[in-house]
């Protein structure tokens, strides 16, 4: 009995025996499988890729609006298709839960954290230099200082003052996690010593196939760009000493020194000098200004930054008229079409311009032929018809224009939908005449009288074929006058829904939109009655003139307070 | 008069078999006769008499009688009949040997499948419940995991689509118990296996574990309960030829109903004047649509169809004491809804086709009184095909085209435009088609070894089994243009536009790889009981490994060493420990094994004195309880969470410099698996001989360590965190199974009830800080729910005005007023953030029931499934329920939108043309009960008497009609919605509904 208990033990004791042996072996299945920090970071090739990686995290400029037009939620343009992100902005429904244009949030502080990994990695792990191409290490990490204040500066556009993070924040550093925002002017402190420090690695330019790096004119613009901000009356006196805009009705806080900051550093944008002549120089004619955004965009001397293949042809169907087969996206509006001077050079609301509200679309300032299609306008060797049963008629059906217009400033004639293998869109973040306007309008602030305003804003329209603002204008005719000026000349560029806030004008501009029907009648000049109408009334508050962090992470860092009034 | 041909032909046949039979065996020392009957008396043709060990034997005649020849008068006659249990009489030189055969039905329900065996069911101490294969084979559904819903208590089912190859339905072991993966476990005859497309003839039983005690020994597999699938084997006697073929329609359950044209237009410019626009449809127009001169286009009634399915199975069983078999083949053959599928000159089909195949032999072969190897082969293949497009797809086009769109242009040609590229008849009849196939090849080899030698009753098992699933497909691709009409002057078509092109399908197709999936298997086992007196044990130690390779991924592995010990005293106290120790490759190196141990007890209470044979309608009553730990290992598809790594941002990460590369989540080097500790507790028991029968199981159950991603980390963090351990759910609930059977004159009947309700709690999730109490999720069952609270439309402008300010989008008398739940001192509007709260239960129901029940009269069999299921909610969204959603159309329920007029008795807000942001939104009034009770399934039957069919040589001939899904009662029927369907926007292929006539006959 004993003798077979024994032998009845045994087995088991070998089964267990055997299974536990190799049991390490068996069950090793993920010892060796991927990349970890050492094998990024010490070498170039594969930092050189992180890198490039945090390239493809800009947003572009055309498609900021979760892929479409920025302008359709300002009072630029219209989108033709109830689905589109506009319609949030159109109709007010957005909020902490829901912001239009992505987890914007959440994206810059994943592409912050990358460009401190790399920061950090390059360092603890002392990353060679490219052997091939000695300093391209040094240069790299300019861009990554470029890049990390551009991802911030996208925050601070859209948020005011935020969480700035300049190194890595490990996951249990709860005083990290939940740091309160800093104010506006500290975030703007962080941008332009990022980019300063880029300034200092980056190059002037780079061969053809490296077009779309950080230059040092980039590393400018940008801290142009955002002093301008910081000087505007959202931010002027807030962003001193707080991280929340100044959203009550006063639209005056002003500081000359802010104004002069800015005023110098657009400055020093058109000033930037490389080998004794100047980097940048506005394109020559009106043509080539249009070409810069469809062939020339590499190589034009105006451009200072892309986003390199922001999109495809498939742009030009979301922008191109219905009877070309488009979906009417970014259809002008009435209200932008109203900011193109008459061709005497003055607003339409002048007696002196000229206006024959008869004739909307004749003696215009040539930017209005070049940037919009209008009934009648020429387009890919036809009229366009915006009339009801035209061929674009204005509808609110789907992808008809519902505004009257369509837009013809990004979008490639040449281009005929569904065939040919279409173009790569490179999206421009920064060009020249971009800085002239900004010298002019901060200089017009601290400095008002001063020659430069007028020449400056002159150049652009000269370059259009305007003819230039005459006169000794008061502060406050020029400054509008300037503000129209930006308004026309960069439409469609991402620029108009945050001019409006930084000067506080949104609450005139942004409320009641307009478009032009026009109507078969034999008895007018043109064979057309044009009749104006209101397309929508779109929702403003004040709290509007930021967007709300996303309600989430309100929660999560009890530090964070969510922008006013929302 | 031909009967009596018949009959007369039958006993000359019959003799002169027998004359055959007594000529073999001309020395004969004995004759025996005798009849064999059934419990209730009636005599039993076509029964195997056969002296054991040997192959003499013989066959009862029609009126059951039987004469054999034997040597000698010592032997043992074996009396089987399928059906029956087998009976052995020794002969001791009797020669008139009457047999009554008891029904085979009780027999097998004594035996219960459990995870790596089978005990006695009145000792097993874990819950467990079974059913058979008669209650599968009604369901005629190709998938099998249709047919358990309602059947089997702790179960719950939902089938979200009825799309042919693609309809399986989830199954949830006694609800959700945790923030993962919550789907159990399946084993096919103890492997881990699919079990969808096995064939429901082929299958013996299947049982479902529901509690620690019977899932502890599945280790970290084990936390959400195992379906046991078990197949048929062979069992001593003449080869037994069943053949069975059906064949049947199937149509949609419900289809969405849309509006037609005129509703359409004058809604639609009812909405746009609403959204402050101008009507597009004039007077003239909506005259057109009235009268039927414009396009009125009913997509669905368009592209639907009812379509048919079919099914054969033919299998052979029998076996020798040496050597058993049960071989099988069947098929199975189920089409899609869709129109329009064979039209093309090529002569191919496009509509959504499952053809299944399945092959199988299990066979056991004793080469020595102690050696047994069984070696089990199956062979499945399913070719599925569709017409190159998704199901989703296409519903959803039916669900978004409106009405006054035409399908055709005048000149036949497919219409469309720049927005409308897709045209349903293109999308099902110029697409050209898909085939995906699943070949997958199940083998087991075991051989069982008695280790008498070593100690009496101890007996040693090896099995390896190898599985390989390929499922290659091949797309067979082209493409179709939509042109658009455009109008001269005269209103007449001048010429088309032409969208998209026209292609051809490329003769070498596309070929995708699809998924490979090996799985091997290796398990050794030592199984001893023993009986000393009273005591009674039993014990069952096991080693195994599992490899899964799938596709390109690293294997999955296990390995474990289980435990299993029963033990019973005097048949009345029965206590059972099990334990594994198991590892599995997903945890990093150190802390990978875990141990997960259960005990359980029972007692046999109608075995003690005090009410054996006292209490004469008792006949059986158990109480028994368990308690253990499992685990889950799971979490989702990601594995290896200890890892941080940095990958390739893949194709859509090159910048125009080259490849980017970037970090991914961060490592969890703490991971390991989820934690279930359930306690079960009961009672069941038999009345009145088996006429009454129940089971009554409570159970609860904390899961923890549940693997959750952190939800308050800041995004400021900048990147994902990989989930840790820390999720908390509990669990509780009962089930209840009642059984009742009797025999009133010749009519048998059955009822058996069954109910299931469990409801769970988030205990612990990580929740970020709410501002107020009602928003948190935690303490509420997973998948609540969240949302607004609706508090009908506003009146008037006056009530606008009044009422808290909405912050969604604009909005005015008509539009759906919310309840505010902010206090007035911290906002004095509502909004999405802090006024939503909980508003309506999971979409997993809390409760399930159904109840089978079936009579049956001298042939005639009749049996009805009902099933439902109860507080569950589904919240429709989209084309489902919103009007003109994203240029769509509208359902009748829209009628009886808010106009001023009908402000009282509106039950729909006033209508949009555009995204409406303050009615279209989630809140109570898109809420709607999903309870239901359907006919699941139906079956009637004639069994032609044995004596007719025992003359043409078979020994059963039924016929029957059955259906799946025949009615249904629930509250969904205004959205024209089945009540199975998701959340969402209701593009779902639709539910079946299946009418099917079959026989049923054996040799």
């Amino acid at each position: 009995m004993k003798k077979t208990f024994i032998k009845f033990l045994i087995i088991p004791t070998l089964l267990i025996g055997t299974l536990s042996s190799c049991e390490d072996e068996f069950l090793d299945r993920a010892t060796t499988t991927q990349q970890q920090d050492a094998d990024i970071f010490s070498t170039f090739n594969m930092t050189d890729q992180v890198v490039n990686n945090l390239y493809r995290k800009t947003r572009g400029v055309y498609t900021y609006l979760a892929g479409q037009n920025m302008s359709s939620a300002a009072d630029e343009s219209k989108d033709a298709s109830s689905w589109m992100a506009s319609m949030q902005f159109n109709n007010g429904s957005w909020s902490g839960n829901s912001n239009p244009i992505g987890n914007t949030w959440r994206e810059n502080y994943v592409a912050i954290r990358q460009a401190n990994q790399i920061l950090e990695g390059v360092e603890q792990y002392n990353t060679p230099d490219d052997p091939n191409n000695p300093g391209y290490l040094s240069n790299r990490i300019g861009e990554v200082y470029f890049l990390r204040a551009w991802f911030l500066a996208d925050l601070v556009r859209q948020f005011g003052g935020v969480i700035i993070v300049t190194h890595t924040i490990d996951q249990n550093d709860q005083e990290a996690l939940n740091q309160p925002r800093s104010t506006y002017d500290q975030c703007i402190a962080q941008i332009v010593a990022d980019c300063e420090e880029a300034y200092n690695r980056v190059a002037f330019d780079y061969p053809a196939n490296q077009v779309g790096r950080v230059t040092k004119g980039a590393c400018l613009a940008l801290k142009a760009r955002m002093l301008l901000y910081s000087a505007s009356p959202l931010w002027a006196q807030a962003g001193k000493t707080t991280y929340q805009a100044d959203i009550s009705d006063d639209k005056t806080a002003t500081d000359p020194e802010k104004w002069k900051n800015a005023a110098d550093a657009a400055k020093a944008v058109i000033d930037l000098t490389s080998q004794g002549s100047l980097v940048y120089s506005l394109e020559p004619t009106l043509a080539l200004r249009q070409d810069m955004f469809k062939k020339n965009t590499l190589t034009s001397k105006e451009v200072i930054w892309i986003r390199r293949d922001e999109t495809n042809q498939g742009y030009d169907q979301y922008i191109f008229p219905f009877g070309s087969s488009g979906w009417s996206g970014a259809s002008p509006t009435q209200n932008l079409v109203d900011l193109y001077e008459t061709s005497e050079g003055l607003p339409i609301t002048d007696p002196a311009s000229g206006y024959d509200p008869l004739r909307p679309y004749e003696n215009r300032d040539p930017r209005f032929y070049s940037d919009i299609l209008y009934n009648g306008a020429s387009w890919k060797g036809r009229t366009i018809e915006t009339y009801t049963g035209g061929r674009d008629e204005t509808s609110t059906q789907t992808d008809h224009t519902r505004t009257g217009y369509s837009m013809r400033k990004l979008a490639d004639e040449n281009i005929t939908i569904g065939q040919g293998t279409g173009r790569g869109i490179h999206g421009i973040q920064f060009r020249l005449a971009e800085f002239y306007l900004s010298y002019a309008e901060a200089l017009n602030e601290y400095s008002p009288g001063n020659p430069d305003i007028l020449q400056y804003v002159n150049l652009v329209r000269e370059r259009a074929g305007q003819k230039p603002v005459e006169g000794s204008l008061s502060q406050t005719d020029m400054r509008q006058r300037i503000r129209n000026e930006r308004t026309v000349e960069l439409s469609f560029e991402n620029h108009r829904f945050w001019d409006v806030r930084r000067w506080k004008i949104a609450p005139e501009t942004q409320q009641e939109i307009y478009g032009m029907r026009p109507i078969p009648d034999a008895n007018t000049p043109t064979g057309y009655r044009y009749d104006r109408f209101k397309v929508e009334d779109r929702p403003w508050r004040n709290a509007m003139y930021v967007i709300p962090i996303t309600t989430d992470e309100t929660l999560r860092n009890p530090n964070l307070k969510q922008s006013e009034g929302w | 008069m031909k009967q009596n041909l018949l009959k007369k032909v039958g006993t000359i046949i019959i003799l002169y078999l027998l004359t055959l039979l007594s000529h073999e065996s001309a020395a004969q020392s004995l004759t025996i006769r005798g009849k064999v009957k059934d419990e209730t008396g009636q005599v039993l043709p076509g029964v195997t008499v056969i002296v054991k060990g040997t192959t003499n034997g013989a066959t009862t005649d029609t009126e059951g009688n039987y004469t054999l020849n034997v040597p000698n008068g010592s032997g043992i006659l074996v009396v089987s009949f399928i059906g029956f249990t087998t009976k052995e009489v020794p002969i001791n030189n009797q020669t008139t040997i009457n047999v009554n055969l008891a029904p085979d039905a009780k027999a097998l329900g004594e035996v219960v499948v459990l995870a790596y065996g089978q005990q006695k069911k009145e000792t097993v101490t874990g819950s467990v419940a079974t059913i058979q294969t008669k209650e599968l084979v009604q369901s005629p559904v190709s998938n099998l995991t249709n047919a358990l819903g309602g059947r089997l208590p702790g179960l719950i089912t939902t089938q979200r689509s009825g799309e042919p190859g693609v309809d399986g339905s989830t199954f949830y072991i006694r609800g959700v118990h945790s923030l993962n993966t919550t789907t159990p476990i399946i084993m096919v005859d103890g492997v881990e296996r699919s079990m969808d497309y096995l064939d429901p003839n082929d299958i013996e039983s299947i049982s479902i574990l529901k509690d620690a005690a019977a899932t502890a020994v599945l280790g970290m597999r084990g936390a959400n309960g195992a379906v046991l699938v078990t197949t048929k084997r062979g069992k001593v006697g003449k080869p037994q030829v069943n053949f069975r073929t059906s064949a049947g329609l199937q149509e949609a359950t419900r289809l969405p109903k849309y509006l037609g044209s005129y509703d359409y237009a004058r809604l639609r410019n009812e909405a746009l004047i609403n959204d402050g626009a101008q009507p597009v449809f004039t007077e003239e127009q909506l005259e057109g649509y009235r009268n039927g001169t414009l396009p009125n286009t009913d997509y669905y009634k368009f592209l639907m169809k009812p379509s048919m399915v079919a099914q054969s199975n033919l299998n052979i069983s029998g076996g020798t004491e040496t050597a058993r078999y049960f071989i099988s083949a069947g098929y199975n053959f189920s089409e899609g809804n869709y129109r329009f599928t064979e039209d093309n000159a090529e002569g191919f089909n496009t509509n959504n086709i499952m053809k299944r195949y399945n092959l199988r032999a299990n066979v056991d072969v004793d080469i020595t009184k102690d050696l047994t190897v069984r070696l089990d082969l199956a062979g499945i293949l399913t070719a599925r095909r569709d017409g190159n497009n998704s199901a989703s797809d296409i519903m959803n086009l039916a669900n978004r085209m409106a009405p006054i769109y035409p399908i055709f242009n005048e000149d036949g040609s497919l219409w469309g435009n720049g927005t409308f590229t897709q045209n349903i008849y293109g999308e099902v009849a110029r697409k050209g088609y898909r085939d995906w196939y699943n070949n997958t090849v199940q083998g087991t080899f075991a051989v069982t070894r008695k280790l008498d030698f070593i100690t009496k009753n101890l007996s040693g098992r090896v099995s390896f089994s190898y599985d390989n699933t390929n499922s290659p497909n091949a797309q067979y691709g082209k493409g179709y243009a939509v042109y658009q009409p455009e109008y001269n002057a005269l209103g007449d078509v001048a010429n088309y536009r032409q969208f998209g092109s026209n292609s051809q399908i490329n003769p070498d197709g596309s070929f995708g790889g699809g998924d490979a999936r090996r799985n091997t298997y290796l398990e050794a086992a030592l199984n001893w009981n023993g009986k000393y007196g009273k005591n009674e044990i039993t014990t069952m130690l096991l080693g195994n490994r599992r490899l899964v390779n799938e596709n390109s991924r690293i294997p999955y592995a296990y390995q474990s060493a289980l435990f299993r010990g029963t033990y019973t005293y005097n048949t009345k106290y029965i206590a059972e420990v099990s334990a594994s120790y198991q590892g599995s490759e997903n945890f990093p190196k150190g802390s990978r094994y875990g141990l997960f141990p259960s005990i359980s007890a029972g007692w046999i209470i109608s075995e003690e004195n005090f009410l054996k044979n006292k209490v004469a309608m008792l006949d059986f009553l158990k109480i028994r309880g368990s308690y253990g730990e499992v685990g889950n290992d799971r979490s989702g598809s990601e594995r290896f969470l200890w890892f941080t790594s940095w990958s390739d941002a893949g194709d859509d990460g090159t910048y125009a410099f080259g490849r980017g590369w970037e970090q991914g989540a961060v490592g969890n080097e703490n991971v390991t698996w989820e934690r279930g500790r359930q306690v079960n507790l009961a009672l069941e028991g038999t009345l009145w001989k088996g006429k009454l029968g129940f089971t009554f199981d409570v159970f609860k159950e904390r899961r923890s360590n549940i693997l959750l991603s952190r939800s308050t980390l800041s995004d400021v963090f900048g990147q994902s965190i990989k989930p840790q351990n820390i999720g908390i759910v509990d669990n509780h609930g009962f089930e209840l199974e009642v059984t009742h059977q009797n025999q009133i004159g010749r009519v048998h009947y059955f009822f058996k009830p069954n109910v299931t309700f469990a409801r769970n709690k988030i205990v612990y999730q990580d929740e970020v800080l709410r501002k107020y109490s009602w928003m948190y999720r935690t303490g509420h069952p997973v998948g609540t729910k969240f949302g607004l609270i609706a508090d009908g439309f506003f009146r008037d402008a006056d009530d606008v005005a009044n009422s808290p300010r909405q912050s969604f989008s604009a909005y005015g008398p008509g539009d759906i007023k919310y309840v505010k739940l902010t206090p007035d001192e911290d906002y004095d509007y509502i909004q999405q953030a802090f006024d939503e709260t909980a508003i309506g239960y999971s979409r997993t129901p809390e409760i399930m029931f159904g109840a089978n029940m079936g009579l049956d009269y001298r042939g005639f069999d009749f049996t009805i499934l009902l099933q439902g299921a109860a507080h569950a909610d589904v919240m429709l969204n989209n084309e489902a329920v919103y009007e003109f959603f994203q240029e769509g159309k509208v359902k009748p329920f829209h009628l009886n939108r808010w106009t001023p007029e009908t402000a009282e008795t509106a039950t729909y807000p006033r209508l949009h043309y555009s995204t409406n942001g303050n009615n279209h939104r989630a809140s109570t009034f898109w809420v709607k009960s999903a309870d239901y009770m359907r006919i699941k399934n139906a079956e009637i039957g004639y069994s032609i008497p044995k004596n007719l069919v025992s003359i043409v040589g078979l020994s059963y001939f039924r016929v029957y009609a059955n259906g799946m899904n025949l009615y249904t009662w629930d509250k969904l029927k205004d959205y024209q919605v089945d009540p199975e369907i998701g959340d969402g926007n209701g593009a779902m292929y639709p539910i079946q509904k299946i009418w099917n006539f079959g026989i049923d006959v054996r040799f």
